[in-house]
């Protein structure tokens, strides 16, 4: 049995190993890439071992260094209270639906699942939040449209909450005539740990990659602008220098901006600090909840 | 006590079906804390959809969605009578299933993995980076896959091809390798946020099943068999319908970044996004973009419906709704 | 029922905020009371000096008694489609003067109805036709409508091959820097220059080599139907796709990818002309409107000591055209915007601060009435987008930057009376009655064009299939379509 199972895990091991390396080395790609010389790019492409290298892309980063700094801020900070709010709201609505026996259980799934299939497109969207909610060049702008409730996220955790939250604990539970709520937080949530960590997780990063609020909703007020759209906005004003367009009247170019460099050193610094905080998320996914122990 | 309880159970549950007010009333406080969500759903998902009457009218910008003028199904012309309608129909609708079955067989293989890993240590290392990928954005990952395909520099040309003494392929200009291309990346992108989804599952159920049946001698190949999957079925058919709801989208970035938009390869990347994408660039035409969006989500309701009722016959408690 | 309801609310809504928008614009009394006109500036570095700018430029406007105030709204290059899209569809603090440039065309603009009409600002400021030119004021308008001003600025261009210094002397052609060469005799050169020097390759930009046979294709980037001899003799269009100009122009195309006159992945790369700038190539094709403006962008702007060799005459066509400027149709104060449209063509202090930023601050002037950089700065610290006169509507009311070329605007203007014009300026085809085969088209063309014209494929087997797609997909129809187009046009 031991030799078996070690026999197993090695293989086990070897592929994930595998599949990691794959993911991985991609990653060391970009990074080399990011420190490559722009000629010796374009010339002799992308390689591990580049030939010359060069710091260009950092450097024009930290030429707005101030600015990214403040982004980072923002970003954080809207991270934060979006996913927060994301991950309550999905909760409540997806432990609603969670109960089998629920008025109006079909209506009201329908009803969220139906915000997944149709949309009315940017342009209504847009007149509703600003005109009516008024949330541009705002913060509001950054954390509300879109991104506060998604219905994957619902449908995830519902369906979380019907296969891993045993009816058994939830009956007993009643019977020592603990209200709907008191069973909601004291018994369904600490067991469904790991999908609260898992929508958490979706949620942050959603916020944390999203750019199109900020793109959206801060017209006039860019000093509120995420680390997306400081990024964004860095490539695009790097690609658009380059372009013939602007290339044949702007007299005044005497710099020189490694446009696909900066791709890659934007990548890098937007993916750190993900990788830094992940780990902290997957504290929640430790196997051992034992139901039988809570049923006692 | 245990035993106590469960006889009591389906007779206070049958007790309760019976009355609809007083489930109504049981579950009131449930309903008021999912009220800000319903609100939300209504501001942020259901009021806009007043535009999708636009999908029927030519927008005007100064008149707004209501006065614009309705013209019928002028919109939706473009889309069909050239050649590329049956082009990017196919290659929506195909991509798509093979991705849904490729990728959910990848993605629980892996949540399987991981689970039954024991170092804890090395558990966390892989989690954390089968999630890099998907942390890209697409033009990056265009990137990446360009470090591979170009033609001069390529690694697959110049470190694998030309060594072996075969030619090397200008990848870029011929459309046959792409479905194989695009299947890979789109795999390696997501198979580890996916993952996530049915590990976290795996790692909520009850431990004493697992306990149970290794008392009863169960290999890990049977304990996978007859307790993880069935475990998982629900999670995966889930997952499943919702995809079936996107059956006629497609990922725009892996369709026309990753490809880099090159014309020869159009037959196999062409998808109704990237088309309409083409198509709308310079015009900003509001309806003829809306016109598209909607029908892909009225076909993607159709399969929704359909694999929703199939699923329900089967099953009443894995459905959807 | 509750979505009925909130549907009406919100019909409300807006149309409370449309109507309130009716406004009578304010004589030029109290400055306080003063409209503000928002317009859009895309910057291409970090501006930190906006306020500093509106404040410099409002306080200007108050001194003239303009009757209104400014404000710019800064937009990136590559997110302008959607925040345009967006801030034209909605009344709140709307953007109420514009270019299409960048993001749309004036054909678009005018059907989407996000301008309104200008023909009676022609009345009112008649200095406008002698600022922009009679000849030119057609190129703002649609269907004898005026919708938009165009641009101030260069419409004819010169087609040079722009080669290394350094190669041109190695091959023993420096000497001959102005000339005009034929096609024949660049590739000799070519032939040359590339056994010199094989690290470099030639042509950044494949495409560009279709403008040496003078076709006027009506500002289409598709080339859907061109007029051979740049439309100086006939107006009549045919499918350029068809001719032998288009099979030449792939089989040498086919010849210069052999040669390694491309760059590696060609179509892989982005096509511009920074690789020649980066020292990727060793030469390319550029345009300007004069042999010493063409000099002036290669020493500033590509910093490569080049030669240059005449390719073309010159020539203005549709396709040099440009941009033009119009007011929105959600703009709250319609009056007021024209004012301060105006002032963009007309007010050379208007202009400045718009476009160059704060004298002494953002640019300081030497004695001939260049402007420069402020010593020790560069464009990425100097807190407001200096040196991009060129898409605002008058930019030789700004003064030349960082080139020694005083009479810089002037030879400008002058080249656009110079050059050989087509017969078709001011045409602008309307895609919408044939949209659907427009579109399929347009895919054909991208399909199968870059990939002949970059020599990645072979000319004889892709060609026909090529030619015929292009009829499949409703090349004919358009043609046929933009004809009629033109034959009204031109009142035939």
């Amino acid at each position: 049995m031991g030799i078996v199972n070690k026999k197993t895990q090695f293989i086990l091991n070897l592929i994930m190993t595998i599949l990691a390396l794959a993911c991985i080395l991609p990653f060391v790609l970009l990074i080399m890439a990011s420190l490559t010389d722009e000629v010796v790019l374009t010339t002799q492409g992308y390689s591990f071992f580049p030939s010359k290298f060069s710091l260009d892309a950092y450097q024009y980063l930290l030429s707005a260094a101030g600015r990214i700094l403040r982004a980072y801020g923002m970003t954080i900070f809207v991270t934060a209270v979006g996913t927060t709010g994301n991950v309550f709201l999905t909760m409540f609505m997806a432990y609603l639906l969670s109960k089998k026996d629920l008025p109006f259980r079909t209506a009201i799934s329908f009803f969220v699942f139906f915000t997944m299939l149709f949309n009315g497109g940017m342009v209504p969207s847009y007149l509703i939040w600003t005109e009516i909610f008024h949330v541009r060049d705002t913060v509001a702008g950054l954390i509300f449209p879109n991104l506060f409730l998604g219905a994957y996220n619902i449908i995830l955790m519902r369906t979380y909450f019907t296969s891993n939250v045993p009816e058994e604990i939830i009956d007993a539970a009643r019977i020592d005539s603990c209200s709907e709520i008191g069973i909601l937080f004291k018994i369904a949530l600490p067991l469904s740990r790991p999908m609260i960590a898992t929508v958490a997780l979706f949620s942050g990063l959603a916020y944390w990659n999203d750019w199109i609020n900020g793109l959206y909703y801060l017209v006039r007020e860019r000093d509120l602008y995420t680390i997306q759209n400081v990024l964004n906005t860095m490539v695009s004003n790097a690609e658009f220098l380059q372009s013939s367009a602007a290339i044949s009247s702007f007299q005044s170019l005497n710099i020189s901006i490694p446009t696909a460099g900066i791709r890659m050193a934007i990548a890098v610094i937007a993916v750190v600090p993900v990788l830094i905080i992940y780990p902290f998320f997957q504290k929640s996914f430790v196997k051992g909840i034992v139901v039988g122990g809570v049923k006692g | 006590m245990k035993s106590s309880k469960n006889a009591i159970t389906p007779e206070i549950r049958a007790k309760e079906r019976k009355s609809f007010r007083s489930r109504l009333k049981r579950y009131a406080p449930l309903y008021l804390l999912a009220l800000p969500s319903f609100i939300y759903l209504i501001i942020n998902n259901y009021m806009p959809m007043v535009g999708l009457t636009l999908a029927f009218k030519k927008f005007s910008f100064a008149k707004g969605i209501f006065a614009s003028p309705w013209n019928g199904v002028e919109n939706f012309s473009y889309l069909f009578g050239s050649k590329w309608a049956k082009i990017m129909f196919k290659n929506t609708i195909l991509y798509n299933l093979v991705f849904l079955v490729l990728g959910t067989v990848f993605a629980v293989t892996v949540a399987i993995l991981l689970n039954e890993l024991v170092n804890a240590k090395l558990k966390q290392v892989y989690q954390t980076v089968i999630l890099i990928p998907h942390l890209f954005s697409m033009v990056i990952v265009g990137y990446i896959v360009f470090a591979f395909l170009g033609g001069t520099n390529g690694f697959v040309n110049s470190h694998i091809l030309t060594p072996l003494g075969a030619k090397a392929i200008n990848w870029y200009t011929k459309a046959k390798y792409w479905p194989v291309i695009l299947t890979i990346v789109h795999l390696w992108k997501g198979f580890g946020f996916q993952s996530i989804v049915y590990y976290a599952t795996l790692v909520g159920f009850d431990q004493s099943l697992y306990e149970a049946a290794m008392v009863d001698g169960a290999t890990k190949w049977q304990q996978i068999k007859s307790i993880t999957i069935p475990l998982l079925k629900p999670t995966v058919i889930i997952l499943t319908i919702m995809s079936l709801g996107r059956m006629f989208n497609s990922d725009f970035g892996l369709f026309y970044q990753v490809p880099q938009n090159n014309g020869m390869l159009y037959t196999t990347t062409t998808t109704i996004d990237t088309y309409v994408y083409r198509a709308l660039m310079m015009d900003n035409d509001v309806g003829r973009s809306l016109a598209a969006g909607f029908l892909q989500s009225i076909l993607g309701f159709i399969v929704v419906m359909l694999a929703n009722f199939t699923v329900r016959k089967v099953d009443e408690n894995s459905a959807l709704f | 029922m509750k979505k009925r309801l909130l549907s009406v609310v919100l019909a409300g809504a807006m149309a409370v905020s449309m109507l309130g928008g009716i406004n009578v614009m304010a004589e030029a009394g109290d400055p306080a009371d003063w409209p503000t006109v928002s317009f859009p500036i895309l910057p291409v570095v970090e501006v930190t000096d906006e306020e500093a700018v509106e404040q410099a430029l409002n306080d200007y406007l108050v001194s003239i008694d303009a009757g209104v105030k400014a404000d710019a709204v800064l937009i990136d290059f590559g997110s302008v489609s959607q925040v345009m899209t967006l801030m034209l569809s909605s009344t709140e603090e709307p953007i109420d003067v514009f270019t299409y440039n960048f993001f749309s065309n004036l054909t678009s603009v005018v059907k989407n109805e996000q301008v309104i009409p200008l023909d009676d600002m022609l009345e009112t400021y008649p200095d406008l036709k002698d600022v922009i030119g009679e000849d030119y004021l057609p190129l703002g308008q649609l269907n004898g409508t005026q919708y938009a001003f165009p641009v101030v600025g260069s419409y004819a261009t010169i087609w040079f091959y722009a080669m290394r210094r350094d190669v041109a002397e190695d091959i023993g052609v420096a000497d001959r820097s102005g000339e005009k060469i034929t096609m024949d005799e660049l590739k000799e050169m070519l032939a040359a220059a590339k056994e010199a020097h094989p690290e470099y390759s030639y042509f950044p930009v494949g495409l560009d080599l279709v403008n040496v046979q003078d076709y006027e294709f009506l500002a289409d980037n598709d080339w859907m139907g061109g007029i051979p001899k740049n439309a100086t003799e006939s107006t009549e269009i045919i499918n350029y796709y068809e001719t032998d100009d288009f099979e030449n122009l792939c089989r040498q195309a086919a010849e210069f990818a052999e040669a390694g006159y491309f760059m590696n992945d060609p179509l892989n790369q982005t096509h511009d002309k920074s690789h020649y700038k980066n020292g990727v190539t060793g030469g390319t094709l550029h345009n300007a409107f004069s042999y010493e403006s063409a000099m002036d962008d290669l020493k500033t702007t590509y910093t490569q000591d080049s030669v240059l060799f005449q390719l073309t005459d010159l020539t203005a066509n549709c396709s040099a055209s440009g941009s033009g400027w119009c007011v929105s149709s959600v703009s709250q104060n319609p009056d007021a915007a024209k004012k301060f449209l105006h002032l963009l063509y007309t007010d050379e202090n208007v202009m400045r601060f718009i476009a160059q930023g704060i004298e002494g601050q953002h640019y300081v002037v030497d004695e001939n009435g260049c402007s420069w950089y402020p010593e020790g700065k560069s464009m990425t610290d100097l807190g407001w987008s200096t040196g991009a006169a060129w898409y605002f509507p008058n930019q030789t009311l700004t003064l030349p930057f960082n080139t020694t070329n005083v009479n810089i605007y002037k030879d400008m203007i002058a080249a656009n009376e110079e050059a050989r014009h087509s017969q078709c300026i001011g045409f602008i085809f309307d895609s919408e009655p044939v949209y659907d085969q427009y579109v399929a088209v347009d895919s054909v063309v991208k399909e199968y064009r870059d990939a002949l014209l970059y020599g990645q494929v072979d000319v004889d087997d892709i060609l026909p299939m090529f030619r015929e797609e292009l009829v499949d997909a409703g090349i004919e129809e358009v043609i046929a379509e933009k004809q009629a187009q033109l034959d009204a046009f031109l009142g035939k």
